[in-house]
This record gives structure tokens, sequence and C-alpha cells, in this order.
């Protein structure tokens, strides 16, 4: 009996073994994830827009580069938190060749407590055997790093995950394409309008239990001293939050102060746009957002964002 | 600790290596023992201490009231102590956590004394038969609280006969056998893969569903979806963690009842209850239906009424105090009672169709019954259980307000990741269903095969969803 179980688990590791090696691979060059994109395909991009799914769907990089003449990619990644937008940038450097510019989206929200960590670093997996990655997500998802350093079972434990992206990543290969959808990062959010009262009822509830998250101000700050160490110009923007959500948070102003601090310590420029005149009106707002523009206002906003980096970055 | 977590089942190798060190029975139990307590202990002292000692009470009382007259008043006593414990931790369980009419029905919320809801039945069971000198009493403390404490079946059954269990500690194995080995490994792989390739696929949606997470419950087709999910995946997940319960046991030659016999197959309620839950209903049967249906023999059909109200009634307030869970157990009732009135004429339509014929219809009708009472089962407070029933009637916004081509690719959410796997969960689903009676009795098979445990291992590992790290579901109860 020993002897059959030990020739079964023989042959469930030669198995796993060849399992693992072709999801690293399929993972690694799967086009509709960005870490992966950018380690496969050369951006030269000029300006690198960096955030969470804001970033990605409302920096729309066709027209800043129509407008600048600069090269832009959208690394922006739904929901990234500061520790991941870090790990996109070390990334994204370690591929490709240092951007001028960084857009950074920097608003009150980002410094939330990091809670929901499944949905964002699975997303490293493939990148784990880096030193860097490893250590990050050691400090964030404990709980992965322990159960992934069993043998095989790196990629079991965000299955969910792993396993639609394996399967999109061999549906890609298949078809030989190398590219996603959109390649400059730029990902449109769908034709919704904002609910209102699911917007005035539940988020005003969230901030005022919200406390400012060291963890991540200290990758925020990491970000910083990478792009100081590359010389990368940062540029700092907040997002167009919807007035009422806006007015009724006091603690939004207070936590926007510390951030223009920081951005002053720094020497960089922080852009804000709470008095726009879409602000006022909840139907430029994408479905129970307080802060995502819909898809027929981003140009307007794109447009706002051009003239202050013009009149304040690119001039000099 | 989970059954089925890695904990879990370093706690089980580590177990079987010393309890196979030792050929002296007492030491064996000995060791199964101190391996349940210290699996107890990662719940805290409370659930120790709790179990320990109703189970040194329970056992003493009966020794001492046989040996002295055990009478009806003695027994209530105990029975009125175990019953106490058992409601006292229910109340502190979920009126620590919420209130009366809103409880969250499953998570990391507070459990104050793992399983009680288990070896309290098998206490008071015990004391029954005592009193009704069905058994003498048991004669070893040792083994008695094992029966009550053994780790694989603690926290969710399934439910033991003290004298049947204890007996079968009489005769533990020397040497791990092929047979147990192999049935037991057998078990366990298949218990793991229906919780996590299976029930835990679904967790996402149902939880969207019921727990009212933005998107949460848009049309009344989601509420039919959640109510089907769910039923599917109360019964994966606990039918999984009971094969990993009975696989486990099965490593040190103990051999646990079966809890589940094909239960989605059933074309009738009564039917579905007597191959779901099989111990627990076993339980009630035997304390409670048939004590009640033979006092009240003389009233003929109002008889097996009354026998089916108390028995659904305790049963509802066994699983909680909520309201929802009243009404659940109201519903069961009345499928029951109408069944029960429906019973000649059911049989002369199952004797004019076809035996294919009737499963086609009654199979399908028996899921939709007990689908619908689960929307109450699972529902969060009686609140909750309102807005998915308003959406349920709302027919004019039945379906979801999109093509059938973006709901084939798309389903009616945005997130896909969840979406893909929740109906790669259903598709296998499917085909464990399609062929659960082949399956159940290969695994049973004493031989151990290569390609089928390999295959089960593999399959786990490339399918298995380990991340969410839920409880089973009944360590609720």
């Amino acid at each position: 009996m020993w002897k059959k179980f030990l020739f079964t688990i023989l042959v469930c590791l030669l198995f796993l073994s060849a399992a693992e090696f072709a999801t690293d691979y399929y993972m690694k060059r799967y086009p509709r994830l960005k870490s992966s994109y950018i380690s496969q395909v050369k951006q030269n991009a000029d300006i690198l827009v960096l955030g969470a799914c804001e970033a990605a769907m409302m920096v729309d990089p066709s027209l800043l580069d129509s407008s600048t003449g600069l090269k832009t990619y959208n690394l922006g990644d739904p929901g990234a938190r500061f520790a991941d937008n870090y790990l996109d940038l070390y990334q994204y450097l370690k591929f490709q060749k240092a951007p001028k510019y960084l857009l950074l989206q920097v608003s009150p929200e980002s410094f939330y407590p990091i809670e929901d960590k499944l949905l964002t670093t699975y997303k490293h997996q493939a990148f784990l055997s880096d030193t860097v990655v490893f250590n990050v997500i050691k400090e964030l998802d404990p709980e992965y790093v322990k159960f992934s350093s069993i043998p095989f079972l790196k990629y079991s434990y965000y299955n969910i995950f792993s396993m639609y992206k394996i399967f999109g990543s061999i549906g890609y290969s298949l078809l030989n394409k190398k590219h996603p959808e959109d390649r400059d990062g730029f990902i449109p959010p769908p034709l919704f309008n904002l609910d209102t009262s699911a917007l005035s009822e539940s988020n005003v509830i969230t901030l005022n239990s919200y406390t400012w998250n060291n963890t991540e101000e200290k990758y925020f700050r990491k970000i910083i001293s990478l792009c100081k160490n590359r010389g990368i110009s940062i540029v700092f923007y907040k997002l167009p939050y919807y007035h009422n959500y806006y007015n009724a948070n006091l603690e939004l102003k207070k936590y926007e102060e510390r951030i223009r601090h920081i951005a002053t310590e720094n020497n960089y420029p922080y852009f804000t746009y709470d008095t726009s005149r879409f602000t006022n009106d909840s139907k430029n707002y994408y479905k129970l957002e307080n802060n995502l523009l819909n898809r027929n206002t981003i140009p307007e906003f794109n447009k706002m964002l051009i003239r202050d980096l013009k009149d304040s970055v690119f001039i000099q | 600790m989970n059954p089925g977590s890695l904990n879990y089942f370093f706690l089980l190798i580590g177990t079987m290596i010393v309890f196979y060190l030792f050929n002296d029975n007492k030491l064996k139990q000995s060791v199964l023992l101190l391996a349940s307590l210290f699996f107890l202990s990662f719940f805290g002292i409370i659930p120790v201490l709790t179990c320990v000692l109703l189970s040194i009470l329970n056992f003493y009382f009966a020794q001492h009231a046989y040996k002295s007259a055990y009478n009806f008043p003695k027994l209530v006593a105990i029975n009125t102590i175990n019953i106490f414990a058992l409601l006292a931790f229910r109340f502190v369980n979920e009126f620590e956590i919420g209130a009366l009419f809103s409880a969250p029905f499953i998570g990391e919320q507070f459990v104050a004394a793992l399983g009680i809801g288990f070896y309290s039945l098998q206490n008071i069971g015990y004391q029954i038969d005592i009193y009704k000198k069905r058994y003498t009493p048991e004669v070893s403390l040792l083994s008695f609280t094992l029966c009550n404490t053994f780790f694989t079946r603690i926290s969710s059954g399934p439910i033991l006969n003290i004298k049947a269990f204890n007996s079968s500690l009489s005769t533990l194995p020397s040497k791990l056998t092929e047979e147990n080995f192999t049935v037991g490994l057998q078990r366990i792989l298949i218990g793991a893969i229906k919780k996590l390739v299976i029930a835990e696929r679904f967790s996402y949606y149902i939880n969207l569903y019921f727990d009212g997470i933005d998107p949460g419950v848009k049309t009344g087709y989601d509420v039919v979806i959640a109510c089907f999910l769910f039923t599917i995946q109360l019964y994966f997940d606990f039918s999984g963690y009971m094969d990993i319960a009975i696989g486990s046991a099965r490593m040190f030659g103990i051999n646990l009842n079966e809890n589940f016999n094909m239960p989605l197959r059933s074309q009738s309620v009564s039917e579905w209850w007597r191959r779901w839950h099989i111990t627990l209903i076993n339980w009630f049967t035997q304390y409670i239906y048939y004590p009640v249906a033979y006092k009240f023999r003389s009233k003929r059909m109002m008889a097996t009424v009354f026998a089916i109200i108390s028995t659904f009634a305790i049963s509802a307030i066994w699983h909680g105090f909520g309201v929802t869970y009243l009404i659940w157990g109201s519903l069961h009732i009345m499928y029951l009672i109408i069944e029960n009135f429906l019973k000649k004429d059911l049989l002369k339509l199952n004797e004019k169709l076809t035996s294919f014929y009737y499963q086609l219809i009654f199979t399908p009708l028996t899921f939709i019954l007990v689908s619908f009472s689960n929307l109450f089962f699972r529902s969060n407070s009686l609140a909750d259980a309102k807005r998915l029933l308003l959406k349920l009637i709302d027919w004019r916004n039945f379906f979801p307000d999109i093509s059938l081509k973006s709901w084939i690719l798309n389903g009616v959410d945005w997130k896909m990741e969840f979406m893909v796997s929740m109906r790669l969960g259903f598709l296998f689903a499917i085909l464990y269903l399609l062929f659960e009676e082949k399956l159940s009795s290969r695994l049973n098979k004493s031989k151990f095969s290569i390609p089928l445990i390999s295959f089960l291992i593999i399959f786990l590992i490339v399918f298995g969803v380990f991340n969410s790290g839920t409880r089973f579901i009944y360590m609720n109860f």
C-alpha cells in the first residue's frame, strides 16, 4: 500500500510541477494583466499615469498624447493601493525606460486602511520570486505568502483570479494576440449614471470612521523616493469629488491638507478639481461612485488636467 | 482551526502517527482525546471546559441515577441542564453579535461553545436511553468524553449514538490497514473537493445576494439564483465536511454514520428529510416525532401533524433563535403536512406516470420548495428576507435588463473572475450530481487506485479555492 501511495505522490508531483511551470509561463504573458504586459512589451512612455481604478478609467492617454505631444501610458489598476502602485512602478522601471513625468492619483481615500487585500495582492503572484515583490506581499498578505511557500500551491490560494487569467492568457496565446484591447492602459468606464440615494447613505458613513493608514503612507513615500532616484518628476492630482459628498465629510478636507503638505515638502504640484462645474451634478458620475466620472464627462476632466499640466509642469 | 484547513491535516497526520505507535486500546483513546481537546482549544478555553464538564456531569449522573432507580424527575433535571447549556450558548452566540431579528448568518463571528448543538443532543439522547433502560450506563469516562469531543466530527456532527460509538472504540485497529487508509483518504479528498472546488466558488455570489453588498440583488431572477445556489452550496459544504469527518475517523478505524444520501435527488420534502442531515433527523424522529405521535395516537391524522409541528419547531429553535429560522421551520411543517394529506393522490400519480416522468416533475419541485425555504434560512434578518421576497414577486422587473448574449458572455455582474468561477463551480456540481451514485460507491471501495487518488489530489490542487478561509456553514450550529 505504501509503495502505491508514494507512487501516487510522485505522479502528482510530476503533474503539478508541469502545471506550475505552464501557469507561470502564461501568467507572465497575459496582456490584460498590466504587470505582465509591461514586462513583455516596450512602452517608451514620457508620462506614466499611476493610481487605482479611478486613474485607469479617468485619464485617457490618447487625449494627453494629442495635446502634449508626449507619449502616455496608463498604469492605473482597479483595486490598487499605494503598495500595488509601488510594485507596478517598480516592475515598470525594471523593464522599461524611466518616464519623464509620473501623474499620480492621490486622494484622501487613497489612505484608507488596506482591508481588501484579496483584490490586489494576487496580481503580483507571478513575480513573487523577485525579492522586492516578495517582501511587499509578505508585509501586506502574510497568509498568502505562508501558503504559497508550500510547493505547487502558489496559484491555488487565489484560484478564482489565477484560473481566469490563465484561461485568458491561453486564449490570447491561441489567437496570437500580444496586446490588450486598450494598449495605452486606459479602461473606459461602463455607461452608467450615479445612483445618488445609494451614495448619500453608505459612503458618508464609511468616511466618518476612516483613519489615516500609515502603511499606505509608507508606500506612498516609497513611490516618491523611487521616482527621485530615477529622476522622474511627480505630479499629484485629486479626483473631482461629487460636491454633496465632499461637503458632508470634513475628514476629506483635513486629510487633503496632509497630502498637500507632503506635496509641498517635496516640491510637487497637487491638482484638485472640487469646484469644477460637473461636481455639482450627480448625473456626471459613474454609478455609485462619488469620485469617478462617467464616460461623457471624462473628456472634460482630461482637458482640465492637460491645461494644468501645460500651465504648471511642462512650461517649466 | 477549520476542518479541511492545512492545520487540521497536520493535526490529523500527527495524531495518526502517535495513535499507531501504541497498541494499548486505552492509550489510543487517550491520544484521540488529547488531539480532540487540542483541536477544541483553537476555539478558546470555553469550548473545552463546556464539553468536558458536560461530559463528566452526564457520565456520572447516568451511572448514579441508574444505580439508585432512574426516575422521571431525574431525567428532567439532567436534561434541563443540557438544554439550558445549549440554549445559553446559543443565546450568547446570537445576542453577542446582533439581535433577535438580525444576526449575520456566517462569518468570523463569535463561537461560544463549538459543537454544543451536536453533543448536547447526544447527551440528551443518552440520558433518555438510560432512563428507558434501552442501555446500561457507560463504564469508561474516557470513551464517553471522547464520544462528545472527537475532533473529526465535533464541529458539525454527525450526531453519534454514544453506545454504538463506544463499542467501536473497543476494537481500535493496531495497524493502519489498506482498507481504512484508502477509504479514509478518498473520503477526505472528495470532501475537500466538495468544499474547496465547488461550495467556495458560490460564496462570493451568495454573500453578495444575501448580505446586500453592492450591487446585491437587483431582480427576482437574482433571488431565484441566490436561493438555488445556496441550496447547492449548503449541500456541498455540509456533505463535504461530513466526508472529511468520516474519512478522518476512518483513518483511526472508526466508522461514523453517514449523514447524507443524495438529497438533491429527492422526489418529496419528506424524502428530502430522510436523505438530508440523517443523524439529526433520526435523533428528532426517535426522541420527539415518535413520542409525540404515540402520545396523540388516538387522534389519527392529527397525531402526525402534531409530531411534524413539534419536530420542526424544535429543529428551527435548535438552528437558532432568529425569526427567519422559525419561518423556515414553518414552511417545512406546511410542506410536510400538505404532503401527508396528499399522500394517497401522490401514490396514484406515481403509478399513473412512469417513474421517469414522476422524477422529472417532483425532483425539481422538491428542490424549488427547499430552496425557497432556504431564503429564510440564509437571510441575516427578517428585513433582508422581506427585501428578497419583494424582489421575487416584482414580476415586471423579474429578469435583468440585459440581452441574452450579454447574459451568456458576462452574466449579470461585471466581476468576470467571480462569474466565471461560479459557473465553473456550477458545472462541477452538476457533473458530480450526475455521477454521485457511482462515485459514492467507488469511493467506499478499499482497493487503492493510483489513477483515482492522483486525479483527486491534482483536481483539488488545480481547482481548489483556498483563500476564503470561510468556516463550514454548519459550524454555526
